[in-house]
C-alpha cells in the first residue's frame, strides 16, 4: 500500500467520524456544569487535606506528648525529627502544586520534559524515605521520653528491617528507572537542540 | 456572569463539535480497549475545558487542541478520577464497537491503526499529524521537534508504515 492509498484511507474514516459521532449537548453541558467542576474541586481539597494534615498530626499528636528533659539527646531527636517532616511536607506539596499546574497546552516534547522533571523528583521523595524513616522513628522515641525497653527495641528492629527490605528491593529498580529517566530526558533534550 | 458562562461553553461545544474527528482519532490511534478510550476521551475534554480560558485565539484551533490532545494521550501514568467522566454521546458507538469494528469493509483502516500502534509515542503523534495533512512546520510547531527532526523521523515512519500494510495485507492474504 502507498503513502498517498494510507492518506485517503485515513481521509475516510475522517469522514466517517465526522458523519457519525455527534455531540450531545445537554449532556455536556450538565457535565462542564457538575463533574468537571466536581474534579476540580476534588483535586483542590487533596492539596488542602495535605495542607492541614502533617501540621494538624504536629500541634495535636506531637507538640502534647514533648517530653523535653533539657539534654543535648532531646533537642538531637527534636532536630533530626522535625527537618525531614518539613522537608517531606515541604517537597510533597511542591510536587503536588506542579501536578496540578502542568500545562498542557505547550508542545510534546516541553510537556514531556516536565512529566520526567516530576518523576525524577517522586524517585527522590521514594529513594530518601528509606533513610529518613528510620531515623525519624528513632528520634520519635528521644523525644516523647520512651524508654528503649524489649519492645520498643522489636518494634524498631521490626520497623528497620522492613526499610531494608524494603530498600534492596528498590536497589536494583531505581537505577534502572533513574538510567530509562535519564536517557528519555537526554533524547529529549537532542531532539530540541537538533535543527 | 451566567450568560457570559453559557456563551462560553456553547462556544467551546461548537469547537469540539466541529473538531471532533481529531480527538477521536487520537483516542483510537493510543488506547485500545473500550473503557481506556471512555477515559482518555473524558480527560482530553477536560483538559481542553479547563485550558479553554487560557486558549482564547493565543494560538490556533487545531494546535491548541492537538497538543493538549496528544499531550494527554502521551501521558502514560494518566492519574485516574474515582468518578469517571462520560462525557459524548459517540459513547455509544464506543459500546457498540464502532471504533474496533473488524468488517472487511473496514480492514485498511484496522489494519492502518495496527501499524500505527506499533510506532513509539511520539512517532504516534507525528504520523497522525502528518495524515492530517499538517506541514512539517506545523508538526514541529505541535510536538517541540526541530523541522531536520521532524522530516528525518518522517521519511522513516512512512517506510515502517508501508512495510508494515504490505507485511500484514500479504498476511492477510
Amino acid at each position: 500500500m502507498e503513502i498517498d492509498e494510507i492518506k485517503n484511507c485515513w481521509k475516510e474514516e475522517d469522514k466517517r467520524i465526522s458523519e457519525n459521532v455527534r455531540i450531545n449537548r445537554n449532556v455536556s453541558f450538565r457535565k462542564l456544569h457538575s463533574a468537571f467542576e466536581k474534579v476540580r474541586i476534588r483535586r483542590l481539597l487533596r492539596l488542602v487535606q495535605m495542607c492541614i494534615f502533617v501540621p494538624l498530626i504536629l500541634v495535636l499528636i506531637v507538640l502534647p506528648r514533648l517530653k523535653n528533659d533539657g539534654s543535648a539527646l532531646f533537642y538531637l531527636g527534636f532536630v533530626s525529627f522535625i527537618i525531614p517532616v518539613l522537608f517531606f511536607f515541604i517537597y510533597a506539596i511542591y510536587y503536588y502544586i506542579c501536578l496540578l499546574k502542568i500545562d498542557f497546552t505547550v508542545s510534546l516534547v516541553k510537556a514531556k520534559m516536565e512529566i520526567l522533571r516530576l518523576e525524577r523528583i517522586d524517585k527522590r521523595l521514594n529513594l530518601s524515605r528509606f533513610v529518613i524513616v528510620p531515623v525519624v522513628t528513632f528520634s520519635v522515641f528521644k523525644i516523647f521520653g520512651i524508654p528503649l525497653g524489649q519492645e520498643a527495641v522489636i518494634m524498631l528492629a521490626l520497623i528497620g528491617l522492613t526499610m531494608i527490605a524494603g530498600f534492596i528491593k528498590r536497589k536494583g529498580l531505581i537505577p534502572k528507572e533513574y538510567g530509562k529517566l535519564k536517557s528519555s530526558w537526554e533524547e529529549l533534550e537532542e531532539d530540541e537542540k537538533t535543527d | 456572569m451566567e450568560i457570559t458562562k453559557k456563551t462560553e461553553e456553547t462556544a467551546f461545544l461548537s469547537l469540539l463539535e466541529q473538531y471532533i474527528s481529531i480527538i477521536v482519532k487520537i483516542v483510537n490511534a493510543y488506547t485500545y480497549n473500550a473503557q481506556d478510550k471512555k477515559d482518555l476521551m473524558s480527560d482530553i475534554v477536560f483538559e481542553l475545558w479547563k485550558s479553554y480560558p487560557k486558549f482564547r485565539g493565543e494560538a490556533k484551533v487545531s494546535t491548541w487542541l492537538y497538543r493538549v490532545a496528544l499531550n494527554i494521550a502521551l501521558k502514560t501514568k494518566r492519574k485516574r478520577d474515582n468518578n469517571k467522566l462520560l462525557f459524548v454521546d459517540e459513547l455509544i458507538a464506543f459500546d457498540t464497537d464502532a471504533f474496533i469494528d473488524s468488517s472487511d469493509e473496514r480492514s485498511g483502516i484496522n489494519l492502518l491503526y495496527k501499524c500505527i500502534e506499533e510506532l513509539n509515542p511520539i512517532n504516534k503523534a507525528i504520523i497522525l499529524l502528518y495524515l492530517d495533512d499538517k506541514s512539517n512546520e506545523k508538526i514541529a510547531e505541535i510536538t517541540g521537534l526541530s523541522r531536520t527532526n521532524v522530516s528525518t523521523r518522517l521519511n522513516r515512519i512512512r517506510e515502517q508504515l508501508k512495510v508494515c500494510m504490505i507485511k500484514n495485507e500479504d498476511y492477510g492474504n
